[in-house]
C-alpha cells in the first residue's frame, strides 16, 4: 500500500531545503556544536584545504581530521564563497546526496518489503499482520527530520556518510557486491565506526534480507510434514526456508580489498608531497579512539574526558570503545535472521557512542527506523520519545546559550541535555529491539494454533 | 739633529707611561659602582623619579673569584646558566604614554608593562636553552620573591625571532602580567647593592612614598660578555605625585601653577651623602625640550634660575643636548653627590613662578589594544593605531608617508579551547591574562647624546641615553574570559555518565536475553493469577491488529 502522494512530498522536501540553502541567509548553524563536529565541520575542511594549497600537510595544527578525498572533491568548492551562506555550493550538493539516499533507502524498502511478502506467503499469514509501504514511510522521515535538513543546510559533511551507509545497506540487500563494498570502504574510511556494520552486510549477502526466524519455517514445516499431506507445493515451500549462501560474500570480500587498496592509493596520491599515510590515519582514526578534541557536543564523552582523573584516562578510553564492540555479538546471535534491522541498531549504537556524535548521525537511524514500520507497529513510548526528540533538539541551544553565551548557566545544564539524550536514545534502541523480538513471537505465535 | 730628550724630562714621561698604565690596568681589574638619580616634572602634576645603579666586574677565567661589591649571587647566574643578555623587570602600574612622553629614552627604555617581563639571551646550542631557561626561571624566582617560575611551560614563554629583537633563535621571552609587585621584591632587588638602602642614593627609597606613586618598575639587567666582564644595571623608575601644599595657589590669568617639590617632598628625606664603595654619585634634574622651547620663548634663557622656574640650588654643571636635528634641546643639570653630607644634605627641587603647560613628545602612533565582540563565540583582539602628527614635526612631510611598525604579542593557543580540567591556569573563572603586546617603530630613534666633559668617567645613565634605541610602546594587558567546565564536578560527571551507560548496557542485554513464552510458563506453573489476566489480554491485541 504506497503512500498517496508520495512523490509530491518528496519534492517539497527538496524544494524546502534548496530554499534554505539558497535564500536562509547565514543562519549560523556551522557554529553549533549540535551540528558541525570536528569530525564533520566544513569550515576545518576548507582551512585543511588551505593548508594542503599551502604545501602543508591538512593535518597540521590538528584542525582537520577527515579523509583526503572529501578535501580534493569538497576542498575547490569551499573556495568560491558567497554573501550570505558561507559554503552554498557545497550546501546544494548536499541536498542532491540527501535526495540520492532517500531514493536509495526507499529502494532498500521495496526489496525489503517483497522479501517480506514472499516469507509471509510461504508461511501462509500475508493477511495476519500490517502491510504499508515502509519504503516509502523511511525515505519521507529521511527527507522531512528537521536534524537531516539542518545538517544538509548546516555545512557539515554528514550526508556524506549517511550516504555511504545507505549505499553500504542497499547493495547488501539488492545482492550487489560491488556496490556494498563501496559504501562499506568509503563509510569506514570516512568515519570509522560503520566498520561494524560487516556483520550485518555479510548476513544480508548470505541470508537476502530481513525474514521471520528460521525457527517459526521449521515449526511451519514440520507442522506440515506431521499433518501428511504431499503436495508439489510442499517442495516449493521448502526451498524457501532461508539458507547462508557464501558466493555472494566471497565477490563482496574481494571487492572490498580492490576498493580499499584504491581507496588508500588514491589517498597516497593526494597527500603526496605534504603528509603520509600513517600520519592520516594517526590524526583520523587515532583522533576518533583518543577523544583528543574536548570541545562540547550532544553527546557525554566531552565533558567525561574533559574531567576525568588523567590515571583512569586510557581505561575509560578502552571501557567506551568496548562498550560498542562488545553488542556486536550477541546482538547478531539473536538478530541474525534480520540483518538489516542488526545494521539499524548498530547504526543507532554508533550514533549514541561515538566519540563526536551529531544530529546528522540520529538522522540516519531515525531514517532507517522508518524501514520498520511495519514490524515495530506496537513499539512502546514512542509518545515519548517523538516528545523528547522534539524537547532535547529546542533545550540543546538554549543551554549551550546559557553556558557560552550569557555566563549565566554553565557547563553542567548543557551536559543535562546530552545526558537526556543518551538516555532516550537508550530507551529508542532497546524498545525496537523489544519489539522486533516481539513481533517474532507473535509470528511464532500465529503459526502455532 | 735633535738633541735627545734630558734624563728628568726622560724620567717624567716614563713616570707618566707607566702611571697611566697603571690605572689602566687597575682600572681594568677593579670592580666600578656608580649611583644615579635622574628627576624630572611631567606635564600632568607628576614628578619621574628615576633611579640607576651600575655594577661593573671585570672578565675573570674562574667563576668563583672574590667579590668585593658586585652581588656574587649574579656573579653565579651568569656563569651557570651562560647568559648572554638578561632584562627582568617588575612593574606596577601603566606608563601614561599620552602625557608621560613616548619618544625619549626614558619611556623607550623603562616603560615596561605591568607585572614581570623577562627575556634573555644564552650562549648555548640551541638544543639545551629550554632546559636552561626553565631552571634559570627557578633560580630567579628564589632570588626575587616572586613567581617566576611559572614562565618554565613552553605555554608561557616564546622564543621570537625578529619581533623582539633580531636574533639566531638563542633567545628566550616571558611575562606574567598578574604578578604583584610589593616590597618583597624591592627588597632581595636592593640587597644586590652594595650600600644597600643604607646609604647613598638608594637611602631615598622611602616605601610608603614609592609604593603610592602612579607607576613603578624596578628593573635588572645584565649583559656579559668575555672582554668587558659582567654590567649590570639596576634602576628604578617611579611616577609620584608630589602633595604639596606650595603648588596650591591659583594665578590669576593662566591657570594653576605646577606643584613645587623637592626631594624631600617626594621621599620624605634629604641625600645625605654617598655610597663609601661608589666611584660616582650624581643627581640630575631633566628639563625637558618642550619647557626649554617655552622658557626660550618667554625670552629668557633657560638655565637653572629663571622667570618660570627656579631650581632649589645651583647645579655644578649644566650639560645641554648634542642636537642637530632641530634648534631646541634638553638641558640636564647635574649635582654631584661627594659634596654633601650629613650636615649639609642635598635636597634638588623646583619651585615653579609661572604657570606652565608643554607636552611630552609622543611617540609616532598611540597604540592600544581592547577586546571586541560578545560572548566566547565571536570575539576579537583588537589594536588600535593613532596618529599623533609627530612624523611631520620631525620630517615635514606632508603628504602621506608610510611608517613601519611591528607588532609583537603573544596570545596562548589555549584561550579559546576546551581544555583538560587540570590544564587550566589558577583561578581560570577569572579570565585569562593576555601579556602586553610590544609596538616598535623602527624607522624612528630615540637616542640623546649630552657632552662628555669628563674624558675619563662618563655617566651611565647618560650613556644609556646616548644608547640607539628604537622607539617602542607598550600596549595593555587583556583579560579574556574562557570558557571553563565545573571543576567541582569530576566524581560526579563520571558517576552520571556510567550510569547512563550501565543502564543501556543492561536492558538492551536483558531485552536479548528474555524469553517472554519461558516467563509465562514459569508463571502458570506458580499459579500467578494476574499473569493470567494478561495473557488473554495480550491475544485479544493480536486478534485487534488482525
Amino acid at each position: 500500500m504506497a503512500i498517496r502522494h508520495y512523490w509530491s512530498m518528496a519534492a517539497a522536501a527538496v524544494v524546502f531545503r534548496l530554499v534554505l540553502v539558497l535564500f536562509g541567509g547565514d543562519l549560523h548553524l556551522a557554529s553549533r556544536p549540535e551540528v558541525s563536529t570536528p569530525l564533520t565541520s566544513i569550515r576545518r575542511l576548507a582551512e585543511g584545504y588551505w593548508l594542503k594549497q599551502a604545501s602543508m600537510s591538512p593535518y597540521s595544527g590538528s584542525m582537520y581530521h577527515g579523509s583526503p578525498l572529501l578535501l580534493s572533491v569538497l576542498g575547490p568548492l569551499t573556495k568560491k564563497r558567497s554573501i550570505g551562506h558561507a559554503h552554498i555550493y557545497c550546501s546544494l550538493i548536499f541536498v542532491a546526496v540527501d535526495f540520492i539516499a532517500a531514493m536509495l533507502i526507499r529502494a532498500t524498502g521495496h526489496s525489503l518489503q517483497m522479501a517480506r511478502n514472499r516469507s509471509l506467503k510461504s508461511l501462509e499469514l500475508t493477511e495476519a499482520v500490517v502491510n504499508i509501504s515502509a519504503g516509502d514511510i523511511a525515505s519521507l522521515i529521511y527527507l522531512w527530520n528537521p536534524w537531516a535538513i539542518v545538517t544538509c543546510v548546516g555545512s557539515c559533511t554528514s550526508p556524506i556518510e549517511n550516504l555511504m551507509v545507505v549505499i553500504m545497506i542497499y547493495g547488501a540487500c539488492s545482492r550487489l557486491a560491488p556496490l556494498a563494498a563501496f559504501g562499506y570502504v568509503m563509510a569506514t574510511h570516512l568515519s570509522l565506526y560503520p566498520a561494524i556494520l560487516i556483520v550485518p552486510i555479510i548476513l544480508l549477502l548470505g541470508f537476502g534480507p530481513d525474514t521471520p526466524p528460521t525457527k517459526v519455517f521449521h515449526l511451519k514445516f514440520s507442522r506440515a510434514r506431521k499433518s501428511d499431506i504431499l503436495d508439489d507445493d510442499k517442495s516449493t515451500i521448502s526451498r524457501d526456508v532461508p539458507h547462508f549462501s557464501w558466493k555472494p560474500v566471497f565477490h563482496f570480500i574481494l571487492w572490498l580489498l580492490f576498493w580499499s587498496c584504491y581507496v588508500l592509493l588514491l589517498s597516497n596520491i593526494i597527500l603526496n608531497k605534504v603528509g603520509s599515510l600513517q600520519e592520516m590515519f594517526i590524526k583520523t582514526y587515532g583522533f576518533v579512539l583518543t577523544v583528543t578534541d574536548l570541545s562540547p557536543n550532544i553527546g557525554v564523552l566531552w565533558y567525561f574526558f574533559a574531567e576525568v582523573f588523567d590515571i583512569f584516562r586510557s581505561f575509560f578510553l578502552i571501557v567506551f570503545n568496548m562498550n560498542i564492540l562488545f553488542m556486536v555479538l550477541p546482538l547478531a546471535i539473536r538478530l541474525k535472521h534480520r540483518p538489516c534491522f542488526l545494521a539499524f541498531v548498530y547504526t543507532s549504537i554508533v550514533a549514541m557512542l561515538k566519540s563526536y556524535p551529531s544530529v546528522g548521525d540520529s538522522a540516519l537511524y531515525l531514517g532507517l527506523l522508518g524501514l520498520f514500520a511495519n514490524e515495530l507497529a506496537e513499539m512502546q513510548f514512542t509518545f515519548f520519545l517523538f516528545f523528547g526528540y522534539i524537547g532535547v533538539s529546542l533545550l540543546s541551544p538554549v543551554m549551550h546559550n546559557l553556558w557560552i553565551w550569557r555566563g549565566t548557566g554553565n557547563a553542567n545544564f548543557y551536559f543535562a541535555t546530552g545526558l537526556a539524550y543518551t538516555c532516550l536514545q537508550t530507551v529508542l534502541i532497546v524498545e525496537s529491539v523489544s519489539s522486533m523480538i516481539k513481533h517474532d513471537r507473535k509470528l511464532r505465535l500465529l503459526v502455532t494454533p | 739633529m735633535a738633541p735627545p730628550l734630558s734624563p728628568p724630562a726622560l724620567r717624567r714621561l716614563l713616570l707618566l707611561v707607566l702611571s697611566l698604565l697603571i690605572t689602566s690596568v687597575a682600572a681594568e681589574n677593579v670592580e666600578e659602582f656608580t649611583e644615579e638619580l635622574l628627576l624630572r616634572p611631567l606635564p600632568d602634576r607628576k614628578a619621574l623619579a628615576h633611579f640607576h645603579f651600575r655594577s661593573s666586574a671585570p672578565p675573570s677565567a674562574a667563576p668563583s673569584r672574590h667579590h668585593h661589591h658586585f652581588p656574587k649571587a649574579i656573579a653565579q647566574l651568569v656563569h651557570q646558566f651562560h647568559i648572554k643578555e638578561l632584562e627582568l623587570s617588575f612593574t606596577q602600574g601603566r606608563w601614561n604614554y599620552e602625557q608621560w612622553g613616548g619618544y625619549d629614552p626614558m619611556s623607550t627604555n623603562y616603560a615596561k608593562p605591568p607585572g614581570v617581563e623577562l627575556w634573555a639571551t644564552f650562549d648555548l646550542p640551541l638544543g639545551e636553552i629550554d632546559a636552561t631557561w626553565k631552571n634559570l626561571t627557578h633560580t630567579l624566582s628564589g632570588l626575587f620573591c616572586a613567581s617566576i617560575n611559572f614562565l618554565e611551560s613552553s605555554t608561557a614563554f616564546s622564543s621570537p625571532r625578529w619581533g623582539f629583537k633580531l636574533n639566531e633563535g638563542n633567545l628566550r621571552y616571558g611575562a606574567l602580567p598578574r604578578e604583584a609587585v610589593c616590597t618583597e621584591n624591592l627588597t632581595p632587588w636592593l640587597k644586590l647593592l652594595p650600600c644597600r638602602d643604607k646609604a647613598g642614593i638608594a637611602s631615598l627609597l622611602y616605601r610608603p612614598s614609592v609604593y603610592k606613586g602612579y607607576y613603578h618598575s624596578q628593573k635588572l639587567k645584565l649583559a656579559s660578555s668575555k672582554s668587558f666582564g659582567i654590567i649590570l644595571d639596576q634602576t628604578l623608575t617611579v611616577v609620584l605625585q608630589p602633595d604639596s601644599v606650595r603648588g596650591k595657589q591659583l594665578h590669576s590669568a593662566d591657570g594653576q601653577l605646577q606643584p613645587s617639590w623637592s626631594m624631600k617632598d617626594l621621599f620624605n628625606r634629604k641625600l645625605s651623602g654617598k655610597c663609601l664603595v661608589s666611584k660616582s654619585s650624581r643627581v640630575f634634574f631633566e628639563i625637558e625640550k618642550n619647557i626649554v622651547d617655552k622658557v626660550d620663548k618667554s625670552g629668557t634663557e633657560a638655565s637653572w634660575t629663571n622667570e618660570i622656574f627656579v631650581l632649589s640650588s645651583a647645579p655644578d654643571r649644566v650639560l645641554k643636548e648634542i642636537n642637530n636635528m632641530d634648534g631646541h634641546s634638553s638641558s640636564i643639570c647635574e649635582y654631584d653627590v661627594s659634596n654633601y653630607n650629613e650636615d649639609a644634605p642635598l635636597d634638588v627641587g623646583v619651585t615653579w613662578k609661572l604657570p606652565l603647560i608643554w607636552s611630552c613628545t609622543p611617540a609616532p602612533y598611540h597604540a592600544n589594544r581592547f577586546l571586541m565582540g560578545s560572548g566566547n563565540e565571536r570575539g576579537s583582539i583588537s589594536l588600535s593605531f593613532i596618529s599623533t602628527n609627530m612624523h611631520k614635526q620631525l620630517f615635514d612631510v606632508s603628504n602621506d608617508c608610510s611608517i613601519k611598525a611591528v607588532v609583537f604579542q603573544v596570545v596562548p593557543w589555549y584561550v579559546k579551547g576546551f581544555l583538560h580540567i587540570d590544564e587550566y591556569p589558577p583561578d581560570a573563572n577569572q579570565g585569562f591574562d593576555i601579556p602586553s603586546a610590544l609596538v616598535t617603530f623602527p624607522e624612528f630613534n630615540s637616542s640623546r647624546s649630552y657632552p662628555e666633559t669628563d674624558s675619563l668617567f662618563v655617566s651611565p645613565l647618560l650613556r644609556t641615553f646616548k644608547e640607539d634605541g628604537v622607539v617602542k610602546s607598550y600596549t595593555e594587558v587583556l583579560l579574556v574570559p574562557l570558557t571553563t567546565p565545573d571543576f567541582s564536578m569530576p566524581y560526579n560527571v563520571i558517576t552520571f555518565t556510567c550510569t547512563v551507560l550501565a543502564l543501556y548496557f543492561g536492558s538492551l542485554l536483558n531485552a536479548l536475553r528474555r524469553r517472554t513464552g519461558e516467563e509465562e510458563r514459569e508463571l502458570k506453573k506458580a499459579g500467578n493469577p494476574t499473569m493470567l489476566i494478561c495473557l488473554p489480554v495480550y491475544d485479544a491485541h493480536i486478534s485487534c491488529v488482525i
